[in-house]
């Protein structure tokens, strides 16, 4: 079947991207987008190379590392791409100085390296505070393969001496990588050069705190927080067919961390969390939750029942319906301190679904069951204290952990069973700087970016000689 | 006829692809052409022929015997010239009804039509055409000597036919029309012509002139990207060896790169024709890989007892890019040996060399391709493919051939790109014939390598999946404009 499409831009997320994302059990080794998928699992679900029994082995070994111009985001992970200069394994990475990498990460090699101008008539920020660091701020996301646009048949032509064939070709869009600079404009980047494929558009007010970038069908979002260069907090989407810009402004309520279900996209914020229309983004229910909402939210399906995980600044952690959000499942937090981000994954065998996140240090793990006909929280295993640590993720039921490390200690990256929280494997003293980015994973690796701007891979080696 | 018989009994031949059931595209019988010579060479005639290209495949190595030429053209074309007048002695056409199943149009890969190069025998051209059927026609006159018989499948995309105690062989790669991709073999001897195939569950087996065929008669033929499993008879981006036994074609032995998943994942597949040497008495032969390396190998124990252990294997000589299209080794091998016995290994590659090939004799920077020459040595029972020299640029060099003491080669002129920077993986025909320029026909001296002639721009036309023959003080090139041109020292 051939289908036609009118814009670039649309094609692309709707044949690439869309749908696939903001569906469920996508699995696959690709990490698109901030937690990996639109629910932020955090959980690459298939990877030939990495496993419990693969990991104990010896698996894992530090493969490269790279220097970037700038603090690195933690990057997104494309499926293998087919480019002019070969088969390439790419990872996409963008750093505070709105440059925007792309890696083969088989080889540890920078395969292009573009710079997105300044465009904005707002003084760009130079210097930026923890709160607000200046910059590129949100990391990349990705779009999918490449989607075919039928052109208009060629006019005839005479008949060379040798026949060329006439018959009118699919067009082919290339795949491409969405990078939102500090000046707040959205860029689409052909995956292959690094170059804009068209024009970049206007998006959010330059010098904003903007993170959780993420593209679901023709719609980009992010988030803002913190009032960073005075622009509102809220949460944000474009529409790349018409560019139109949607926004739904929370005030002073910071926003933490967007993920979508399956009628509703969630967005936490310090002072509760929201259910909004995808589209218009108007919020169709809110519930202040304690103390404000410490986390991103996340949302899994437990028994073909879908559920969103949030957490408190008290520590509790919130399992809530995601129609009504109605709380099901209130852990006591005990003033403990929660991480950013939640993580989830469902154990092949036994179909165990668990949840994971950090409080006070260490890495948590509960398994989701269900008790009396209702939905609980069973806690599971709990890992080593660790030193500020990122929100784990998970790559085949071994779960990474990050010990983010301090000025004096680098970072450290820890792969633990995830089923019971035994630790196969740390990666010892290999950096030598603490991590800003967080983890992500694809392709039989795992990658941490530190503040000295460089970015780890860790994982399987592949025998290249 | 009596002329058709003078003719066939003059000189030296050129009676399968590649030259010899072996491949090694050395011509032993050249007497006319030597290194002192070839810079007169000349375009001494070119003929146009009538032949149809399909996609970016026109014409195939001629085959020659006595002083007639064999052409095969992908319109389903066999053409007998006269070498002496140019002159077209027959034709033959291959009639079939149009098959349900072809390749996509605008595919470079699957062509429709005639794909394999025939092979002759006893004075008889076995020739498969587009419909898979095996023709049987007389050298003399293209007259059919037997009823045709299937051998393929229909537009199936076959490779160089070979030919070994009245065994034919071929090889299918991209499962163009949903061939398989395989090493087949039917022996003229069986009148039911029973078709035996062997297939290694791997990518094409897509080696430019088909399988060699060592003293045994085990057919090798490299095995294009997948998986090894050998607990499942998968055998992909290696090399394999299969003979006749019966009526079946049976696995004998196979070679995989300890490497292989690294060259599955990036699709440097072996995908190059072997050369079959004897050496020091021993049988020996040399593969090849996109990623771009040389493999020496014993045709009694390819890949020793784990069967991924060579007897030596280059360092990268091009392809630093790792890419998948317009570098590494395509197409064939090559080997001579010279008066003093020193043996020559040759190889052609696409692209800039590696930066870190030394090569004692070089002509200038290589960006587009070169030919390169080892030469084998042997101490203490240790071999050892050592450079000798890599020749001049050349834009895509493609296999060469020798006689007497000159490499023959050409760059094809041809445009490789299969993925582009706007779009990516794109491979199609228009764009890639629109952007492709000529081919360069080249003498080298064999031993060091250096040019003797050049063809410059009298070559009008690209080639893809044609080759160089060389017989009786001529070397003979089609392309694919279906011009087939022959060099020689004397001018019509």
């Amino acid at each position: 079947m051939r289908l036609k499409c009118a814009k670039v831009t649309l094609c692309v997320a709707l044949f690439g991207h869309n749908f696939a994302v903001a569906q469920y059990g996508r699995g696959g080794g690709d990490w698109l987008t901030d937690g990996a998928d639109a629910q932020r699992s955090g959980w690459v679900k298939n990877d030939p190379h990495i496993s419990v029994e693969s990991v104990a082995a010896g698996a894992m070994q530090p493969l490269w590392k790279i220097k970037l111009n700038g603090a690195p985001t933690a990057p997104v992970v494309a499926s293998r791409l087919i480019t002019y200069k070969g088969f390439k394994d790419l990872l996409f990475v963008s750093t505070s100085g709105d440059n925007v990498v792309a890696i083969d990460h088989a080889l540890g090699k920078v395969f292009w390296e573009t710079h997105l101008p300044y465009d904005s008539l707002l003084v760009p920020v130079k210097n930026g505070t923890e709160t607000c660091p200046a910059g590129m701020t949100a990391g990349l996301a990705l779009a999918g393969p490449a989607a075919m646009v039928i052109p208009a048949p060629a006019p005839e032509v005479p008949r060379a001496p040798a026949p060329i064939p006439t018959l009118p070709r699919p067009k082919r869009i290339p795949a491409v990588v969405y990078a939102l600079s500090s000046d707040g404009l959205i860029h689409t980047l052909n995956q292959h050069t690094g170059t804009d494929i068209g024009p970049a558009f206007r998006f959010i007010r330059g010098n904003a705190k903007a993170h959780d970038l993420i593209s679901v069908g023709n719609q980009i979002y992010a988030v803002t927080s913190d009032h960073c260069g005075e622009v509102a907090n809220g949460v944000w989407s474009i529409n790349m067919d018409d560019t139109l810009v949607t926004e739904q402004r929370t005030g002073d309520a910071s926003v933490l961390g967007l993920a979508f279900g399956v009628d509703s996209v969630f967005a936490t914020t310090t002072e509760g969390i929201e259910a909004l229309d995808a589209k218009t983004l108007k919020v169709t229910r809110q519930e202040p939750y304690g103390s404000g909402a410490g986390t991103s939210p996340l949302v899994f399906k437990f028994k073909d029942k879908e559920y969103v995980a949030s957490g408190n600044l008290s520590g509790h952690i919130f399992l809530m319906d995601p129609v009504s959000l109605a709380l099901l499942v209130n852990v006591p937090g005990k003033g403990a301190k929660l991480g950013s981000a939640f993580a989830s994954w469902e154990d092949a065998d036994s179909h165990a679904r668990w949840l994971l996140t950090v409080k006070d240090g260490k890495v948590v793990a509960f398994k989701v069951v269900e008790q009396n006909g209702s939905v609980a929280l069973e806690p599971g295993w709990t890992s080593r204290e660790l030193v500020s640590p990122a929100a784990p993720i998970v790559v085949n039921g071994v779960v990474f952990a990050l010990s983010s490390g301090s000025r004096t200690a680098g970072a450290v990256l820890y792969a633990l069973d995830g089923a019971t929280g035994k630790e196969l494997w740390n990666s010892g003293k290999v950096m030598g700087s603490y991590s800003t980015t967080g983890i992500s994973a694809g392709a039989s690796k795992v990658y941490v970016g530190t503040h000295d701007g460089m970015l780890y891979a860790f994982g399987y080696l592949l025998n290249r000689e | 006829m009596l002329t058709l018989c003078f003719l066939l009994l003059l000189g030296a031949d050129w009676l399968t692809d590649g030259g010899n059931p072996q491949r090694t595209s050395w011509q032993k019988d050249e007497k006319i052409l030597n290194k002192d010579n070839v810079k007169n060479l000349k375009i001494v005639w070119k003929l146009q022929l009538d032949n149809e290209p399909k996609e970016m495949h026109s014409l195939f190595p001629p085959l020659i015997t006595g002083n007639i030429a064999i052409v095969a053209g992908t319109g389903d074309n066999i053409y007998a010239i006269d070498v002496r007048t140019a002159k077209i002695l027959w034709k033959k056409h291959f009639e079939y009804p149009t098959p349900k199943r072809r390749g996509r149009p605008t595919d470079p890969l699957c062509p429709a039509g005639l794909t394999a190069t025939p092979v002759i025998q006893n004075g008889i051209i076995y020739a498969l055409a587009g419909d898979g059927e095996i023709h049987s026609l007389k050298v003399a006159d293209g007259e059919d000597v037997a009823p045709p018989f299937q051998f393929g499948y229909p537009y199936g995309k076959s490779y160089a036919l070979n030919i070994w105690n009245d065994v034919l062989f071929t090889t299918t790669a991209q499962g163009c029309a949903g061939n398989p991709n395989q090493m087949w073999s039917v022996s003229l001897k069986d009148p039911t012509h029973k078709v035996m195939t062997y297939n290694p569950r791997s990518g094409g087996l897509w080696g430019r002139t088909g399988a060699a065929i060592d003293e045994d008669g085990v057919a090798w033929a490299p095995t294009g990207d997948g998986r090894y499993d050998p607990a499942t008879q998968t055998y992909g981006n290696g090399l394999i060896g299969a003979k006749v036994i019966g009526n079946e074609l049976k696995l004998q032995d196979y070679y995989i790169p300890k490497n292989w998943a690294w060259l599955q994942s990036r699709d440097l597949d072996m995908q190059v024709t072997p050369a079959i040497f004897k050496y020091k008495g021993r049988e020996l032969m040399v593969a090849a890989s996109k990623e771009c390396r040389v493999y020496l190998l014993d045709t009694k124990a390819a890949g020793g007892d784990d069967h991924q252990t060579p007897l030596d294997r280059t360092p990268l000589i091009c392809n630093e890019e790792v890419n998948f299209a317009s570098a590494g080794i395509w197409g064939g091998m090559a080997s001579w040996e010279d008066a003093r016995g020193t043996r020559w290994i040759l190889t052609p590659f696409w692209g800039p060399v590696h930066s870190d090939f030394k090569v004692p004799v070089s002509y200038g920077p290589v960006l587009h391709g070169a030919i390169v020459a080892f030469k084998l040595e042997e101490k203490n029972g240790k071999y050892k493919l050592v450079p000798a020299w890599m020749s001049r640029d050349m834009d895509q060099a493609e296999p060469p051939a020798i006689a007497n003491g000159v490499v023959f080669a050409f760059g094809s002129g041809e445009n490789t790109e299969q993925a582009y920077p706007d779009r990516g993986l794109d491979d199609n025909s228009p764009e890639r014939i629109h952007d492709s320029t000529h081919a360069v026909f080249y003498a080298l001296d064999a031993e060091t390598g250096k040019e003797l002639y050049s063809s410059g721009n009298q070559i009008k036309s690209f080639v893809h999946f044609g080759g160089l023959s060389v017989a009786n003080g001529r070397v003979y090139l089609g392309t694919f404009d279906s011009i087939l041109y022959c060099f020689g020292l004397e001018a019509k």
